[in-house]
C-alpha cells in the first residue's frame, strides 16, 4: 500500500514540475527539482491533494516538503 | 483559427493584490491550447499600483498586448472611494492595450450575516457599489472590459472557488478549482478581446431546436411551446436570437424534407427562430459534412468560423470527420441544459457590439433574399440595377475608427495587402497628413450592409502608395470594389497627384484579389503596378454614390 501511494505521489510530482518520472531524484523535496519552489510546493500540494482525495491541514502545508513527508501525511489523514 | 497569420506571443500583463501566477500559469496553457501562445509579465505581490504609477515600472518596457487587472475584495473595499482613479489610472498607463478587469466577489462572509443588505456599510452592499462604479467606470474607457468574476462566482459557488487555507498560505483566495475556472474565463476572455470569434451557428432540427422528430411526429406533436416540456427548446432558441443579435450568422443544417421542415419554421407558433433569422439551410438527407461545407461556400464564410450543434452524437462524429475544422460541440443529452450550455461556450464572445456587429446577421440573411432575387432576374446587369445600389465614401473619423480597424483584422479574402491596423494606428494615421483613409458604406433596396470596405493610400513623399485595399466578401461582386478605387484614385487626383502605385501581396487567402489592379488599369512599371489617374476607372452606372 505504501509503495503505491509513494509510486502515485511521485506521477502527480512528475506532472505538476513537467519531468519525466525516471528524471526525478529518488528522494524529491523542496528544491530537487528546481521547479518545485514555493509556487510550486502551492501547485503539488493541491494536485496530491486532488488524486489521492485528502485534504491537508493550513499548518501542516509548509511542512510537507519532501515525498516521504507527503507520503506519510496522505496515509496518516 | 486561421484567422491571423502566424505573430509573435501575446505580451500580457498581469496586475494583482493578490498571488496570480497560478492563474496566469494555468490561463497561459489555455490560450496555448486555443492556439494562442502569451508571454506573461505577472507584477510583483501587492504592487499593482506602482506598475500603473511608475512610467519605469517593468510591465511597460515592452507595450503589452493585454492587460489583466485582478484585486481581491478586501483590497476593492479598502479603495472603494478611488475605483474611479484605480480605472482612469490603468486606462492611461496602459494606453494602446485592452485591460480586463476582474470585478469584486465578496468570497468570504463577514458576521453579523445578517446585517448583509440591510446595513448600508455591509460588505455586500459596499461590493456591489463597488461593481457598479467599475462599469461605470470602464464605460468611460474604449479599452478596459470588465470580467465578471462575481458571475462566475454566481454560477459555481463560493465553496467551489474559495480555499481559506490558501488564502493564509498563498496570499490569494482561490482553490485549485476556482484557479481553473477563473483562468479559463481569463483566457476565454483575452481570446474574445483578441477577435478570436466565430462567425456562424450551424442548427440541426430534431431534439435540436425542437423536441420530437416531424417526420415522425408531425407539426402538432413535436415539442415546442412557451411552458410545459417544450419550454426548454423555447428558451434555447431565444438564447440563439440573443447571439443573432450580437452579430451571429444562423444556418440550420437538418436531416428532413424541405417543406414541412421550412413550414414549422415560418408557421408554428412557438418557434422564434424564423427564415428571416437563417442566412442559409441545407434541409435533405444528404450528409451534414458535405451539406456544411457547401452552407459555408453559400454563405461565403470558412468552415473554421462555424460551429455545428446537433443532438446526434453519430452525426457529430460525422461532421467532425469530415469537416475537422469545423467546431463541433457536444450538447448535453437533456434538452433543459441547451440554453446554459449555449451561454456556456466560448466561441461567440464579445465585450462589446458595434452598429455593425449587431446588424451583420441581419445582412447575410438580406444576401440570401439577394441571391433570390438574382436567381429571377434575366441578366446580371439587370440585377445590379433592380438592388438601387448606394455607396457613401466617408474619411476616418473617430467614429469609424474601430470598424475600420475591424476591417483590417477580419478581412483575409479580398484584401490587397493584408495589413492589420489597430485602433490606435488607425488614429494615428487619421491625425497625419501622410495618409488618406476612405471608408465606403454600402445599401441597397434590401437593407444597409454598413462600413464594408476601406482603402488607405500612403503619401508620405513622392508618388501616391495604396497601402491597404480591403472589402468585406458578402458585398463583392456588384462594382462597389471598383467603386471605391474610383473614389479613392479621384481623392488622390483632387490632391494634384497624376500616378499612383499598388502592389498586392499574396497572403495564402486573397487569391480572388490577385488581379484586381490589372483588371482595373494598373500595369506594371518596373517592379510596381501603377495607374495614371486620368484612365481611373469609372465608378459603375448601377451605383449612386454619395460623398460625405
Amino acid at each position: 500500500m505504501s509503495e503505491s501511494a509513494r509510486d502515485r505521489i511521485r506521477e502527480v510530482m512528475a506532472r505538476v514540475f513537467e519531468v519525466a518520472e525516471a528524471e526525478l531524484p529518488d528522494e524529491p523535496e523542496l528544491g530537487n527539482p528546481p521547479a518545485w519552489d514555493s509556487l510550486g510546493h502551492i501547485r503539488l500540494v493541491l494536485e496530491v491533494e486532488q488524486e489521492m482525495g485528502v485534504r491537508f491541514i493550513t499548518d501542516r502545508i509548509p511542512e510537507l516538503t519532501t515525498l516521504d513527508a507527503l507520503v506519510r501525511e496522505t496515509e496518516s489523514g | 483559427m486561421s484567422e491571423t497569420p502566424k505573430r509573435e506571443p501575446a505580451r500580457i500583463v498581469a496586475l494583482g493584490s493578490y498571488t496570480f501566477d497560478l492563474i496566469a500559469r494555468s490561463a497561459a496553457k489555455k490560450l496555448e491550447a486555443v492556439g494562442i501562445e502569451s508571454d506573461w509579465y505577472v507584477a510583483p505581490f501587492g504592487q499593482y499600483q506602482q506598475e500603473i504609477l511608475d512610467p519605469a515600472a517593468a510591465s511597460k518596457a515592452q507595450t503589452p498586448d493585454f492587460v489583466v487587472l485582478a484585486l481581491h475584495a478586501e483590497e476593492w473595499l479598502r479603495r472603494q472611494y478611488d475605483v474611479g482613479s484605480i480605472v482612469s489610472g490603468a486606462a492611461k498607463a496602459y494606453p494602446g492595450a485592452p485591460i480586463l478587469i476582474h470585478n469584486a466577489v465578496g468570497l468570504r462572509p463577514e458576521a453579523p450575516r445578517f446585517l448583509e443588505w440591510n446595513h448600508t456599510e455591509s460588505k455586500r452592499w459596499r461590493l456591489a457599489r463597488i461593481n457598479e462604479q467599475l462599469a461605470r467606470s470602464a464605460a468611460d474607457h474604449d479599452n478596459v472590459h470588465i470580467l465578471d468574476v462575481e458571475g462566475l462566482a454566481l454560477r459555481h459557488g463560493s465553496q467551489t472557488l474559495f480555499d481559506s487555507r490558501m488564502y493564509y498560505l498563498a496570499k490569494m483566495e482561490f482553490s485549485q478549482a476556482g484557479t481553473d475556472l477563473l483562468a479559463t474565463e481569463t483566457a476565454h476572455a483575452l481570446a474574445a478581446l483578441g477577435q478570436r470569434r466565430l462567425k456562424c451557428l450551424v442548427l440541426d432540427l430534431d431534439n435540436t431546436l425542437w423536441g420530437g422528430v416531424l417526420g415522425e411526429d408531425g407539426i402538432e406533436k413535436i415539442k415546442l411551446s412557451s411552458d410545459g416540456e417544450g419550454r426548454a427548446f423555447h428558451d434555447f432558441q431565444r438564447q440563439i436570437l440573443r447571439l443573432y443579435d450580437a452579430g451571429i450568422i444562423l444556418a440550420v443544417c437538418s436531416k428532413n424534407d424541405e417543406e414541412p421542415a421550412l413550414e414549422v419554421i415560418e408557421t408554428h407558433p412557438d418557434m422564434l427562430l424564423r427564415k428571416e433569422h437563417l442566412a442559409a439551410w441545407r434541409i435533405n438527407w444528404s450528409d451534414k459534412g458535405q451539406n456544411i461545407r457547401e452552407l459555408a461556400r453559400e454563405i461565403n464564410i470558412g468552415t473554421d468560423s462555424m460551429v455545428f450543434l446537433d443532438d446526434s452524437a453519430h452525426e457529430r462524429e460525422l461532421v467532425r470527420a469530415i469537416a475537422p475544422e469545423v467546431v463541433v460541440p457536444d450538447l448535453p443529452s437533456d434538452p433543459s441544459d441547451y440554453p446554459t450550455f449555449l451561454a456556456s461556450l466560448p466561441y461567440f464572445e464579445t465585450f462589446a457590439l458595434t452598429r455593425e456587429d449587431s446588424g451583420r446577421s441581419r445582412m447575410y440573411v438580406q444576401e440570401r433574399e439577394r441571391r433570390e432575387i438574382e436567381e429571377k432576374s434575366e441578366t446580371l446587369e439587370d440585377f445590379l440595377i433592380s438592388l438601387g445600389i448606394e455607396v457613401t465614401a466617408q474619411s476616418a473619423t473617430r467614429f469609424n475608427t474601430p470598424r475600420i480597424s475591424q476591417l483590417t483584422q477580419r478581412t483575409n479574402q479580398f484584401n490587397l495587402t493584408t495589413r492589420r491596423y489597430s485602433d490606435g494606428d488607425i488614429a494615428k494615421m487619421r491625425d497625419s497628413d501622410d495618409w488618406q483613409i476612405l471608408a465606403i458604406s454600402a445599401a441597397d433596396k434590401l437593407g444597409d450592409s454598413g462600413l464594408v470596405g476601406v482603402a488607405i493610400a500612403a503619401l508620405d513623399g513622392g508618388e501616391p502608395r495604396i497601402d491597404s485595399f480591403l472589402m468585406s466578401c458578402r458585398v463583392l461582386g456588384r462594382g462597389i470594389e471598383v467603386a471605391m478605387l474610383s473614389l479613392l484614385l479621384s481623392r488622390l487626383a483632387r490632391l494634384g497627384d497624376s500616378r499612383c502605385a499598388a502592389e498586392y501581396i499574396p497572403s495564402g487567402r486573397n487569391g480572388m484579389a490577385e488581379s484586381f489592379l490589372e483588371d482595373n488599369g494598373f500595369a506594371a512599371d518596373g517592379d510596381r503596378l501603377v495607374i495614371d489617374l486620368n484612365r481611373a476607372p469609372v465608378v459603375p452606372h448601377w451605383i449612386e454614390v454619395k460623398d460625405e
